[in-house]
């Protein structure tokens, strides 16, 4: 794993242009489930997501002829806005690829902070190469990359701060560098907590190089969870976690779109898809959380557009219905 | 002289009982939002009570008022009546402080806040439709068991309790020059004015109701308490017909004005509040933001305002219809 110190120093490269996101008491579901819940929110983060922390670490630490050059990444949205802002912070131009599909939003709020944005239909990875070739640019790994898994560390220093007795830690996996940061931090810091990653079915990489002992590229990968969608983990990120998870759990697309609506009820902030993972994750293996327990999930993000809210209120609300008119009948 | 018998709040007992709920309550401190700034055309600061424990700030008032019982009160325990928030703050209170509480709650309550209610562990009677009924019927049942009565309208140990938002307001943050606060029965803002203005009387202090229900409005226009004949808004938590005689004196005293907002703007509001700032906010709580957002409260521009969103226990029925009405 990164060592303590690495992350340390990340924390105080970082931190001074970030905010320390609230932790959040879901007291209903507390007192109903004998389980003391908590939501740590970074979609409260500057952009929206936690991923800032990671580029303004990487972007802190380019040799001075890397900031002449600039630097490009790929992203399926979120990491293209932490870079974004983080190489504002620093003063480096930055280029990022993203797939043609991209919501506009994502595509907006990164060339709102100052980024040049590529879009395309072919492979991301690929045409990021190409471009930095011809433009003699820094490649930035939106996840494989100890700066970006350190900078992600601050999370876990400030998760054990913030809940000092904390027992069971669910975060969402997708290429790893979350997950890597979150866990290095924690298990240094307070060895005892409980660290579960949770990953949708249909994107599942990390589980399925769990179960090979390698990383494993998927031929496809397709979940509403897009942030938790790249087809392969890092390498990397794949030693760390194989190190430090205590497990993995996957989840179906259902049971993330359900929870983003549990979320959203019992934390009263709004998550996206691939944030909301993380609760699907703790409901899906609740039997195994003993009473009485700490527990936090970890909500990644919450760059989610009115467009993915509504066709993601659509997609729920027949369970919806369903759903009151059971209670409904318990109630009267 | 206790609280109790005292008509203005005083600064000194807002302290204390800032103080007592310390380690009971959420700090969720304010928080700038560029995008409600530039809208309302001055730096707005949003207070989100609605990530306080039990979605609201009702717990500040509940937990102060019961933590004042005498030790023989608080074994006879409490009836009190609400149809939200009130009800979940007084239970969840109630168990913390070893306080059976039982809530009258209308017929027709939303089941998830009546189930809120028994998870924290208060005892719930359904009854009746309006608040006379569950008044009376909480009234009669206090009698009948020996317990203590709580009136959520009128209560000055709740409104200490509610005004220590105020306090904590002033710690945070630059400084406030206006503040907004959502306007039902009052007691929110009596506690809150009351503590600003004591520390900072320069400081503006402006409620907001609903058009459909604007009892405090009406009675500060007349000078005396009006009752309204009927309430019509989808903002439940401020749908008080007639403010109480004690609240409404505070008001007339400490605070600037009220202003009206509509129940489509509250809507809008709520829709802007989940997109931009990622916050659930209930009607009631969406009120205050209204204000400023569709340019009801004068004289703000570019000063310093603090934004008070009350809760966010929404009815879901209510957000699915905000959330496919846009787009």
């Amino acid at each position: 794993m990164i060592g303590i110190n690495e992350i340390e120093e990340a924390r105080d490269v970082v931190s001074k242009y970030l905010v320390r996101t609230p932790m959040i008491a879901a007291t209903a579901f507390s007192e109903s489930m004998n389980r003391k819940l908590f939501f740590k929110h970074e979609g409260l983060q500057k952009t929206g997501s936690f991923k800032p922390r990671g580029s303004l670490n990487r972007i802190y630490h380019l040799s001075p002829e890397e900031v002449k050059r600039g630097v490009i990444t790929v992203s399926s949205g979120n990491h293209a806005q932490g870079l974004a802002f983080a190489a504002r912070v620093f003063g480096v131009k930055a280029t990022v690829v993203m797939r043609k599909e991209t919501s506009k939003m994502k595509v907006a709020a990164t060339r709102r902070h100052g980024a040049e944005v590529v879009l395309t239909e072919g492979d991301p990875f690929q045409v990021a190469a190409e471009l930095r070739r011809e433009r003699s640019l820094c490649f930035v790994h939106p996840f494989d990359d100890r700066y970006i898994i350190a900078g992600h560390g601050s999370l876990g220093l400030e998760i054990v701060r913030q809940c000092p007795d904390l027992d069971f830690l669910f975060v969402p996996v997708g290429g790893g560098g979350l997950f890597s940061g979150v866990a290095s931090a924690i298990k240094q810091k307070r060895p005892s907590v409980k660290i579960v990653g949770v990953e949708p079915v249909g994107a599942s990489a990390m589980w399925q190089s769990l179960q090979k002992g390698k990383v494993v590229v998927l031929e496809r990968a397709k979940s509403v969870a897009a942030g938790l969608s790249p087809p392969f983990v890092g390498e990397l990120n794949f030693q760390i976690v194989r190190e430090c998870v205590d497990d993995l759990v996957l989840v179906t697309d259902n049971q993330i779109t359900e929870s983003l609506w549990l979320t959203l009820e019992q934390s009263k902030l709004l998550s996206e898809a691939s944030g909301a993972a993380s609760f699907a994750g703790f409901q899906a293996c609740l039997s195994k959380i003993p009473d009485g327990a700490v527990v936090v999930c970890l909500i990644s993000g919450a760059n989610i557009d009115r467009h993915e809210l509504r066709d993601l209120w659509d997609s729920q609300s027949n369970g919806n219905s369903d759903g009151d008119k059971r209670d409904d009948e318990d109630f009267s | 002289m206790g609280i109790k018998e005292m008509t203005k709040i005083s600064l000194e007992a807002v302290s204390i009982a800032k103080k007592a709920l310390d380690t009971i309550i959420v700090h969720n401190r304010l928080q700038f939002s560029q995008t409600f700034s530039r809208m309302a055309g001055c730096s707005i600061f949003l207070k989100p009570e609605c990530l306080q424990k039990n979605g609201s700030f009702k717990i500040r008032g509940a937990f102060y008022m019961f933590s004042q019982f005498t030790p023989e009160d608080r074994k006879k325990g409490v009836v009190t009546f609400s149809a939200g928030n009130w009800a979940q703050g007084a239970s969840y209170a109630g168990s913390l402080l070893g306080i059976p509480v039982t809530v009258i709650m209308p017929e027709d309550a939303n089941h998830k806040k009546a189930a809120a209610t028994r998870g924290y562990g208060g005892e719930v009677i359904l009854f009746g439709k309006n608040s006379n009924e569950l008044y009376q019927k909480a009234r009669q049942l206090a009698q009948d068991k020996g317990a203590i009565f709580v009136n959520p309208l009128e209560n000055l140990d709740m409104i200490v309790g509610d005004g220590t938002l105020g306090l904590e307001i002033l710690g945070e943050g630059p400084e406030i020059d206006v503040v907004l606060v959502p306007v039902g029965g009052g007691g929110l803002i009596a506690g809150i004015a009351s503590a600003i203005k004591e520390k900072r009387p320069n400081a503006k202090i402006y409620g907001v109701q609903p058009e459909g229900a604007s009892a405090m409005v009406r009675s500060l226009r007349a000078g005396k308490v009006v009752e309204l004949d009927k309430v019509n808004t989808i903002a439940d938590g401020l749908a008080v017909k007639r403010p109480d005689e004690n609240t409404f004196r505070i008001i007339q005293d400490v605070v600037d004005d009220i202003v009206l907002v509509s129940d489509q703007e509250i809507k809008e509001t709520i829709f802007l509040l989940l997109e931009r700032a990622k916050l659930l906010v209930e009607p009631a709580g969406a009120a205050s933001l209204a204000g400023v957002v569709y340019h009801h409260v004068p004289n703000i521009k570019g000063k310093n305002v603090a934004i008070i969103l009350t809760g966010g226990n929404i009815d879901f029925r209510l957000l699915a219809e905000i959330i496919t009405s846009h787009l």
